[in-house]
């Protein structure tokens, strides 16, 4: 009974040590959790098991599926980043484990005392435990350890697949042309080595195209930095334009008054973005900023942005542009027949609704519109040799576009699907 | 019955509402009151079979804006009305009013209550006409304000029907006796090839043809063999 019990509270003292290390590690929200205390629980009650009865090939298979379960009811996060903590906080258990192995072992060979006892793991644990507390309070691997994450992040799993392929394939071959004297089946080999060529060649191609979109969405990112740093420079110059006028207006006699004030007044219209530039997604700010920016002084430009996280992560670089080009599309249009309008007022509205983001643009028009027409190849109300955008924008799965018109505002609706997972986290 | 569907985070503001309600709509009325997006507004927003009020104020505390609600309103029912109530912000107000049809923005503390009877006067009185066209094809949905109309004539070179409206014209691939279900009582046919928003006519000149539109246009489509259809409206 005695061993159950000092089992029991080392691998509950264990169990604890871990989820204390990954509380730190993760900044797990400190909120009461039930689904937190049951997996730990039956975690402790199951190393407890393992432990007593000692069936050691178990130990390590149970630590790797307990683990996630646990870590994920603490904080939900990606496989890919609570297989990372799992990995990282074992390295870090075993390697604490050894020194701790070896202070206390040398200790009791002073003094001569069994080491095998189960009373030694047991003062191994808290000991371990001990070390673990002070270790998870260091600022150092904490951020060691996330920035660790951000580098592993990179690598893809395609990344993952060729490595593992090409290690295994050349395990492969060094084992069978060691081995070819007692090989008849030569022609067998031969379709094997074939076939992971082939399987080779396919994924350095896989690997190519995804880095080529990722180059390609790079440049697009710093393109966009030099719209947003044009935009605060604008605001600036104009700051400062203002201010001169003002003083200019201070020594003006009435009709110089009111020729400054109407200049001042034209000049102070701007794009109303409910959220800084800055705020809305890279990609679709600069592009909405570098579209709209020339028709400032013409329309009424309202922009809506719901969306907060980073959509280069929940968007395949396909979908996304396939997003960005048909927005871009839809506002062309959206601001040509918003210019020619009555009212002109357009609106741009970026919001992420379930598991979509949607672009959604409502703008005035006066124009003769052919319904049947819309979205047909050669049909524009602009005029001849036009009328492909929309037509084209009609066309591709990866993003669709919903064209509506109610009471005189043309509505384009432009949504694509998004990777849910990461845009929870 | 008319429903009144309030949203305001602020409880006295929404108690003081239901007095104004109570004092300014004489006939059958339900008020239902909400302190943020909830599932069972998400569900009053859905049910669009009711004529509905929907006051809004626009800054409500939380995560969704008086706005957001409203563009929610207008993915599935543009025949409510929606009136707005902020404190302070009317910056984006030509915008919300066009794109979203708000039919009006109080502010909290200029003349509120004041504007807001006379607001749900004006709406009552009219009758909430807010009925609609609907008219689909494969690519684009449109829908229009019976209000809005002004006329239908068809276009004898392409063979098509042009609803014109207030601001303006569309061409769809309907003959004059298949549009004829999809309007309501207001539109008569006023000569061979066109009908007309009996509503929006100001005067019929049978003798030369014409009929003059309260926005003063003159439309030469005006036949003496319909005059029994326009005069019996």
């Amino acid at each position: 009974m005695t061993e159950i019990i000092i089992w029991f509270i080392t691998c509950f003292v264990s169990t604890l040590g871990f989820a204390f290390v990954f509380y730190k590690f993760a900044d797990v929200p400190r909120k009461f959790n039930l689904k937190f205390f049951i997996v730990f629980w039956l975690g402790v009650l199951g190393v407890l098991v393992i432990q007593y009865y000692k069936i050691e090939s178990l130990g390590h298979i149970a630590f790797f599926i307990f683990y996630p379960i646990l870590f994920y009811c603490m904080k939900p996060m990606p496989f890919k980043k609570l297989f990372y903590y799992v990995v990282v906080i074992w390295l870090y258990a075993t390697a604490l484990d050894l020194i701790a192995m070896l202070i206390v072992s040398s200790v009791y060979h002073l003094y001569k005392i069994d080491v095998y006892s189960y009373s030694f793991e047991c003062i191994l644990t808290f000991f371990v435990f001990i070390i673990m507390i002070i270790f998870s309070y260091s600022k150092r691997v904490k951020i060691f350890t996330a920035n660790l994450y951000k580098r592993l992040d990179k690598i893809s799993y395609l990344d993952c697949s060729l490595i593992i392929f090409s290690i295994f394939a050349l395990t492969m071959s060094v084992i069978m042309f060691l081995n070819l004297s007692n090989l008849r089946i030569n022609i067998l080999l031969l379709i094997i080595v074939g076939l992971m060529f082939i399987v080779f060649v396919g994924l350095v191609k896989f690997i190519i195209s995804n880095r080529e979109n990722k180059t390609f969405l790079k440049i697009l990112k710093d393109n966009n930095e030099f719209y947003i740093k044009m935009e605060e420079e604008n605001r600036i110059f104009r700051h400062n334009l203002n201010a001169k006028l003002l003083s200019v207006k201070s020594v003006a006699n009435k009709d110089a008054k009111k020729l400054l004030d109407n200049f001042m007044l034209k000049n102070s219209r701007s794009i109303n973005f409910s959220k800084n530039i800055k705020e809305i997604p890279y990609g679709l700010n600069g592009i909405i900023y570098e579209k709209t920016y020339p028709f400032m002084d013409k329309i009424e430009i309202k922009i809506i942005n719901n969306v907060t996280f980073d959509i280069f992560k929940v968007l395949q670089p396909i979908k996304y542009n396939v997003l960005v080009e048909k927005m871009v599309i839809a506002l062309d249009n959206a601001l040509e027949a918003c210019a020619n309008s009555d009212k002109k007022v357009l609106e741009i509205n970026i919001s992420s609704q379930n598991s979509f983001i949607v672009v959604e643009i409502r703008n005035t028009f006066s124009n003769f519109i052919n319904l049947d027409c819309i979205g047909n190849s050669g049909y524009s109300t602009k005029g001849k040799l036009r009328g492909l955008g929309i037509f084209s924008a009609l066309r591709d799965n990866e993003a669709t576009l919903n064209i509506k018109i109610v009471n005189g505002i043309f509505i384009s609706k432009i949504s694509t699907k998004i990777k849910v997972a990461k845009y929870k986290d | 019955m008319v429903r009144v569907v309030v949203v305001d985070d602020d409880k006295e503001e929404l108690e003081h509402i239901k007095d104004l309600l109570d004092e300014v709509v004489k006939e059958e009325k339900e008020v239902v009151t909400f302190t943020r997006l909830t599932d069972r507004l998400k569900k009053e927003i859905q049910n669009t079979d009711l004529r509905k009020i929907y006051v809004l104020d626009i800054e409500i505390g939380h995560k969704v804006s008086g706005i957001s609600i409203a563009k929610l309103i207008r993915d599935v029912d543009w025949e409510s009305e929606i009136i707005f109530i902020t404190n302070h912000d009317k910056m984006f107000e030509s915008v919300h009013r066009t794109v979203y049809e708000v039919f009006d923005f109080i502010e909290k503390f200029h003349e509120f209550d004041k504007r807001f009877k006379k607001d749900i006067q004006t709406i009552l009185k009219r009758n909430f006409d807010n009925k609609m066209f609907v008219y689909k094809t494969n690519n684009i949905e449109l829908n229009l304000y019976y209000k809005s109309i002004l006329y239908i004539y068809r276009d004898t070179a392409e063979r098509k029907l042009v609803i014109v409206t207030d601001s303006n014209k569309y061409m769809i691939g309907l003959s004059i006796k298949e549009i004829i279900p999809y309007l309501d009582y207001r539109f008569v046919k006023c000569y061979k090839s066109c009908i007309v928003n009996t509503a929006r006519v100001q005067e019929k000149n049978y003798k030369d043809g014409y009929f003059t539109l309260d926005n003063g246009e003159k439309v030469y489509m005006l036949s003496k063999k319909c005059k029994k259809d326009l005069e019996n409206d």
